[in-house]
Parts: structure tokens; sequence; C-alpha cells
């Protein structure tokens, strides 16, 4: 969940971060106010960066257009802070089957689309299996891939069934919105792309659509047959388009904007100070997001692949000859002497204004999974990296300054994707501790198309400093598991039996402790074979009005609680006094 | 006069083909791909695989070529956005009228200020005052669009927050009455028209200066002045109307550079037009629309120095004659 405090340091982070389960981060009010002073009213402008592409949760895939859609639509239920419970949501209730192989949602039967139409268990179905065909190329496909059929048993009761147990059979049940059936079933799927419910789509959420105009803006308004009596609080809530955040950081200054997430580190720490000082409105928000920056070795030797890629042609590839080890980073001693060379605590501190959390091993400090004591990788220590180096036959034999083996020296290129102030940051940082162990690293920064596209995905790189943003389902098979090693996702070629065997014995598991087990078997499984070196988590700067109140943000989001949000009449600006059109 | 313009217009379609060629094969050779706005680890991988056989990227380049040219041609059909679904036309549609109000204003901006700085600086040459002028339209006409704009954005709007920093309208735009709507309109198109307009002011003066300078010591205006004739009519009958002719060609060849410049400023001002279109679209990747705007780029050259050569003809009856 996101910690939301006034005035937050980075330890403080990490007390929450580690804290119980379930803990509720209200918001410190200037003045303490209770439910009975909750008003209705209000207009919230909300400043975003890109125009969604669609509004539909079927081919909504930039965070902006999913921002939107989750106050337009409701999904069965809502993941928790805890992010491995749930809420109900269009379901009032759930139960697992004896054998554990199906649940049963019981839907309630007060919740009406906005354009009047009741919501029944006919849309669950179709929502499926819109979700569910390859030509719609939903993206949240794999969740369902353990789901065998949905069925109804009534207008209000649906089962979904399951090709085994998973422990995150829940989660892949109700992810996703549900989307209308009597508005969406005319339209061919691989069509869906066209739809015009993209553009004006209609849901079951607190907000219904009104207006949008497109690179401009789009305006939802509170829908007062909402399933939820007295919820939203507020009138209106306006997305204003404003492609770069000068700009919009400006507009968020002059009260023009109230809402903006990614505010600019260098920004977000003057703020903080000033809010400290009560000469703003604005309030910072910081939290641990859900992004870290690593570094990934290539493992492989790039040459060799692409030379056995290209004799292949489309035949099928033989992996044991692919997969020649990498003249530098195919030896675990060296990547655990490449990792101890490097200070994390130092770069943590240096980059992102120092908003950042150092990472220490593979599994995401957000997943309930995490254990401090699993994810320990190797520590700052540049006198052992040396001796490491040593041992595999590197010495500077030319006094160069630089470690040779063979003829070879230990020289590479680190690449990173243009235009992100911090990973360069972190890469001269990084440039400057590994030369210090006589390892010379040549900074490459690339277009992204290029890293991507010609870098990674072909293997033709060295080493390679980018983040990933974690998912709420728990799984790395798509980052280390054999079944991924020609996948673009797996480009540092990690092969382990034993990553595989412990996957496969955690199938079907649903022991907490055997699960926890499992992960504590990975994480350190991973800390010691380092196919990355994880760097550190990014926090997450958000700007927002004061006189909002009610408000939770957290790692799943900006607008989780939007319903509850509110505006005392004390506070109100003329934006909040506009009269609906 | 129109055997004319038929045969320019005519002359046009080789130029416009070979453009939309070079495009389609350059924007295909930046390396990087629509799909890999899908590289998430928390994605399936089959789903690129899924989108590139629905954008018909799975198809060798030529065979993509021949289909897209064939849809132009045949059905005037850009193909639809990778990225939102909607074809590529409806959104260069939408977002043309700002850039061409951005283009309208900053060119009516630019030849009020240009001709009121050449036509001073040319009567006062080698003065003081033609110094004065003369390096200020040179500061202006070195100085980038975007460096300009960010440079005016950063003093009027953010510390004297004087104008809006960005967009067309403000939030309330549809709630005000229509001379409120007006001014929200004028606020907002200030910083981007005048950022423009003084870069192309420039441009204009410096050129109108020389010709004006050129014009006066020509034989005709000293026949003119030997017979008598005011200054003043000198001046505007002989010195200006032959000055301008040489302009019409200037203006006519500045329509692209305005477009780019329009282009770069949008992005500045973030103004809902072809710049951030066309940026957003090349970022992603997104190849019907980077084609469709580019298209539209080609499309406003080859008018630009149609609509010259025609004003030229117009202007200046040699033209027509030897034609």
């Amino acid at each position: 969940m996101k910690y939301i405090k006034h005035m937050i340091t980075i330890s403080m982070v990490f007390l929450f971060a580690y804290g119980s389960e379930n803990q509720k981060n209200s918001l410190t009010f200037e003045k303490e106010y209770s439910e009975e002073d909750i008003v209705d009213g209000g207009t919230l402008v909300v400043g975003i960066m890109g125009d969604p592409e669609a509004l539909n949760p079927l081919t909504a895939l930039s965070k902006y257009a999913k921002d939107v859609v989750s106050l337009i639509f409701r999904s069965l239920a809502d993941i928790n802070a805890d992010l491995n419970s749930f809420s109900p949501q269009l379901a009032k209730s759930w139960l697992f089957s004896n054998d554990g192989l199906s649940i049963t949602f019981n839907l309630r039967t007060d919740v009406l689309w906005h354009d009047g139409e009741r919501f029944t268990a006919k849309d669950v179905i179709f929502t499926y299996a819109m979700q569910t065909d390859p030509g719609v190329g939903w993206d949240g496909l794999f969740y369902k891939e353990s789901i065998r059929a949905v069925k109804a048993l009534n207008d209000s009761t649906v089962i979904f069934e399951f090709l085994e147990r998973t422990p995150t059979m829940l989660m892949d049940a109700v992810e996703g919105y549900i989307v209308p059936e009597h508005l969406l079933a005319d339209i061919t799927p691989n069509r869906i792309a066209e739809a015009e419910f993209n553009r004006s789509p209609i849901g079951t959420g607190p907000f219904k659509f009104v207006k949008w105009k497109t690179q401009q803006s789009i305006v939802l308004e509170k829908f007062n047959k909402y399933y939820i009596e007295g919820k939203p609080h507020l009138d209106r809530i306006v997305f204003q388009v404003v492609s770069n955040n000068i700009s919009l950081w400006q507009q968020v200054r002059s009260g023009d904007v109230d809402l903006m997430e990614g505010v600019p580190p260098r920004d977000f720490v003057k703020l903080k100070d000033d809010w400290a000082k009560r000469k703003t409105n604005i309030r910072p928000i910081t939290f641990l997001g859900r992004q870290y920056d690593f570094i990934g070795w290539n493992l492989i030797d790039p040459d060799h692949y692409a030379t056995v890629m290209a004799e292949a042609g489309d035949e099928e590839v033989d992996l044991d000859r692919l997969l020649k080890p990498n003249k530098f980073f195919g030896n675990q001693k060296v990547r655990a002497a490449l990792t101890m060379a490097i200070d994390r605590s130092a770069i943590t501190e240096l980059v992102n204004q120092g908003m950042a959390v150092r990472m220490d091993g593979p599994t995401p400090i957000i997943w309930t999974s995490y254990n401090n004591e699993a994810n320990t990788i190797w520590h700052y220590n540049p006198d052992l990296a040396v001796q490491f180096l040593n041992d595999e036959g590197w010495v500077d034999s030319d006094g160069d300054g630089v470690l040779d083996k063979d003829g070879l020296k230990f020289s590479f290129e680190m690449a990173t994707n243009i235009g992100n102030e911090r990973r360069k940051q972190a890469l001269t940082i990084i440039q400057e501790q590994l030369s210090g162990i006589g390892v010379e690293m040549i900074q490459k920064i690339a277009d992204p198309g290029l890293l991507f596209g010609r870098m990674l995905i072909p293997r033709q790189f060295d080493a390679a400093l980018i983040g990933w943003e974690v998912g709420l389902k728990m799984d790395l098979t798509p980052l280390f598991h054999s079944s991924s090693l020609l996948m673009p996702f797996n480009f540092t070629s990690f092969r382990s039996q034993e990553f595989d065997k412990l996957k496969e014995a955690a199938k079907g598991n649903f022991d907490r402790t055997a699960t926890q087990e499992y992960w504590d078997n990975i994480a350190k499984l991973l800390s010691f074979e380092l196919p990355y070196t994880w760097l550190y988590y990014k926090m997450e700067n958000v700007a927002l009005h004061k006189r909002f109140k009610g408000t939770v943000i957290d790692k799943r989001g900006t607008y989780i609680n939007l319903e509850d949000w509110w505006v005392p009449h004390e506070e109100r600006t003329e934006v909040d006094r506009m009269a609906p059109n | 006069m129109g055997a004319y313009t038929v045969r320019r217009l005519i002359g046009a379609i080789p130029i416009l083909f070979i453009g939309l060629t070079l495009t389609f094969f350059l924007v295909h050779l930046v390396p990087g791909d629509p799909t890999l706005r899908f590289l998430d680890p928390s994605m399936g991988s089959s789903l690129k695989e899924q989108i590139s056989e629905k954008f018909g990227l799975n198809e060798p380049l030529h065979i993509q070529y021949i289909s897209w040219m064939y849809r132009i041609v045949g059905h005037f059909d850009f193909g639809n956005s990778f990225n939102n679904g909607r074809p590529a036309s409806d959104i260069i549609l939408d977002a043309l009228p700002p850039t061409i109000l951005v283009m309208g204003f900053a060119l009516i901006c630019g030849l009020m200020f240009g001709m009121i700085g050449g036509i001073g600086a040319a009567i006062f040459h080698g003065t003081k005052f033609d110094l004065i002028i003369t390096t200020i339209m040179l500061f202006f006409y070195s100085m980038p669009v975007f460096w300009l704009g960010i440079m005016l954005l950063g003093f009027f709007a953010v510390n004297l927050n004087w104008l809006p920093a960005s967009q067309l309208t403000s939030v309330f735009h549809d709630q005000l009455n229509i001379l409120d709507r007006f001014t929200d309109y004028f606020r907002h198109l200030m910083l981007p028209v005048i950022t423009l307009g003084l870069v192309s002011a420039a441009t204009f003066g410096r050129y109108l200066r020389t010709s004006m300078i050129e014009a006066m010591n020509s034989g005709y205006v000293l026949a003119a002045r030997a017979r008598g004739i005011s200054e003043w009519k000198i001046l505007v009958n002989y010195g200006l109307r032959n000055a301008l002719i040489p302009l019409i060609t200037i203006v006519g060849m500045t329509i692209p550079a305005l477009f780019s410049g329009a282009v770069i400023i949008e992005v500045v001002f973030s103004l809902p037009g072809m710049g951030r279109i066309m940026v957003e679209a090349v970022l992603a990747r997104d190849y019907p629309v980077v084609l469709a705007a580019s298209t539209m780029a080609f499309v406003a050259v080859i008018i630009g120095n149609l609509l010259a050569d025609i004003g030229y003809a117009i202007a200046d009856p040699r033209v027509r004659l030897e034609s």
C-alpha cells in the first residue's frame, strides 16, 4: 500500500514497509475531521502527462488510461493494501469449493450501469470471454491462464472453474474490470480497438464519463446511482493533459491543477521544505513505489548467440549450443565481485535526490513473500571484490590500471535508456566505483527502441541498467525461468535447473509456510547467482492540494479510494464552485 | 495562369510520391517497433506476437509498403493508429486546427513585426537605429525556437504568472461566455504565437531590409526623385512594392519552417496539435500516425512552394510572361 503522510523520511518508509499488513495509513489532518463532517461537492483537477489511448478496460494499456478506467469501472473484488486479501466490489461474497478447484461468486443485484441497465452475471461471463479472446489482445490475459471455464448459475451467481489449484486463484478470477455485455456484444473481438465504446465508456464505477477532448481533457462526473449509497463525494474529476512535467508542475503551483504524479525530484524536495514551513497549499506525498532499477548482466556470449541464431534460421535451436558463457559475466564469482564493488547505499543516497530505497535482493519489498533474511546480495566490499577477481585470473599484468586475463582487458559497456536522469546518475557512480577495482566500464546511453529492440532482445549487449515495474501477482518466472529463455524478459539468459525445480515443487501448493519457503529459496538462489545486481527502488512523488480529505494513496495507486475524497466547505476554491455542466 | 498552376500541381505528384516512399522506409528503419510498448515482465510474452500479427508487422516490409500505398492512393486510408485504434486521418484532422491557428497567427505577427522592423531599418539605413534593429533581428534569427519558448514561458508564465503555461484552453473554458472564451484562447495562444512570430519576424525583417535598401538605391527611384515625386510616395510605390516581391517567395518558403517551428512550440507549451501527435507517435513507433503526419507535412511544403510561385506570378508580370 501507499504510505501517505507529511514530511516522510526514508527510514520511516522502511518501518511502514516492514510493518503490519493491515495497517491503515490515514492522513494527519491539520484539523481533525470526523465522519459527520464529510460533505458532498467539489472538483478535482488531475494533471496527466499523456492522453489515454482508450477508456475501455479491455484495450487500455498506458498508465493514464488505466487510471481513468479505474474510476469508471468496477471489478468483482478489489485487492487490499496487504496485496494478498480482497474486498468485495461487484461480488458480495465468494466461496471456494471443497476440492478447491472452483470459486462461486455471489453478485450484487443493486448495481446499475451508467446508462441505467442492470448489471448481471451475463456481464461477468461476457467479460471473461472477451478477456480471453486472442483477437482482443487484453494485457492481463496471463491472469486467466489457469481458469478452465466461467459459468452462470443464475443472474447473480457465477462459478469460476480452474484447471489446477494455485495460490493466486482468487486474484486470477477477479482481475480485470467488468464490461457491459449489452453494449459490446455486437462488436467483433478483433475490431475492439476501433469501437466507439473506447471513447465513450459506460461502467459501474463511482464516476461516469462525460466528455473527452483529445489531447486536452477528460471530464468525469459523479454517478448518482452508484451502488454504495452516499458515494462518491466529489462532483467532478477533470483530467488535464499537459505533455511536459515542467508545465504541469507550474500549473500545480499556480493552483490550476490539484493532483500531479511524478513530481520532478528537485521540485519535490523544495515542496517538502515549503510544506514544512507552511508556505504552500500543496501537500507532498511520497511512498515506496513499484519501480526498481537493476543491472542485468549478459550471461552468454553475444557474438556466439548471433551466429547460432543466424545459422538456425527458422529451425529450432539447440539451447546447449546457443548459450556459451559470457567472457566476463558468465562466471558467478565475477558477478559477485562486481556486485561487491558497487556501493548500493551510496548510489541510493545520491540518485533521485535521495528519494530511493536500497534493494537487497530479488523479491520486491511490496510482495508479502518478501523476507529480508533471504534477500541478501553481497554487500559493498571492494577488497574482497578484487580478491575474487584475482582468484578468477583477472590481474593487472600490464600495469595500465585495468585488469586483464589472457590478453583480454576487463572493459565492457553498460547501457541504459536515454532520458532517465536517475539511471544516468547511477551509471556514472557505478563507473567510478568499478574503476576503483580495475574494471573499465563504458557508459552507453541509447534510445529505448534501440536498447530493447537491437540490444537486449537479440542479446547484443554486455550489461544494462534498466528497471522493471513490480506486478501485483508474485511471479519471477518471466524473468528467470528456463521456459522464458528466448523470450524478451529473460534477457540475461539466466538458466538454472534449481530455479525450475523450485518452481515445479511450489506448483499447486496452498500452504502459507511452504509458499514462504519457496520464495525464500528462490530469493537465496538468485541472490547467490546474481543474474542481476539489484540496486534500488524509486520513491514516488505526488503533489495534492491540501483541501482534499480522506485520501488514501499507496503502492496500489493514487486513485484507489477517490470515491471517499471530499472537500470541506471552508476550503473550497472557485473551481469547486463551478456549476456542473 | 491556370495552365501554370495545373502544370505545377502535376509536377508536385512525383515529389509527393517520392517523399512518402522515403518516409515509409525511414520510419521502419528506426530501431524498435510498436510491440516494444508491451515489454513488461508482468504481461504475457505471447502478446507481442499477437500484436505483431494484428498490426500486420509480421509481413515483409515491401508487402507492407505496397498495401500501405494501395490504401492511400485507392481509398485515402492511412490506417488506424496502433495506439488507440482511431483512424490516423481523424487524429491528424483533430490536431490540425491548433497548429494552423498557431502558424497563422505567428505568420501575421511575424509579417507585422518583420515589416515594421525591416522598413524602419531600411529608411534609417546606416544610422544607430538601423544598427539596433538589425542586432535585435539577428538575435531572434539565431535563436532556437524551443529555447526562446522555454525562456518566455519561464519569465511570463512562471515568474510573473501573467499568462498560462500550457494548453489551448483553461479547465472551465466551456462554462465561460463567448467573450471570455475568446480571451481565454487569446491568453493561451499569446506566448506560443509570440515565440514563433518573433523568430519569423527576424527572417522577414532581414530580407525586407536588404531588398528595400536595394530598391531605394535603384535607377527608377533616382528617376522618380528627379521627377520631384514626394519621398513618401517613392517609399511606398517604388521602394516597398518592389521590395515586397522577394518577400512573397520567402513567406512561401517559410511555411514548412513555420510548421516545424509550430510542432516544437506545441511540445513546449503542451498544445494539442500536430507537434504533440507527431512526437508521441514517433516515440511509440505508431507508424500509421507518423506516416499520416509526414504526408501532411509534405503536402504543406508543396502547397507552400506552390502558393509562393503563384503569388510571385501575380505580383510580378515578368514571371507570367516567361512561363
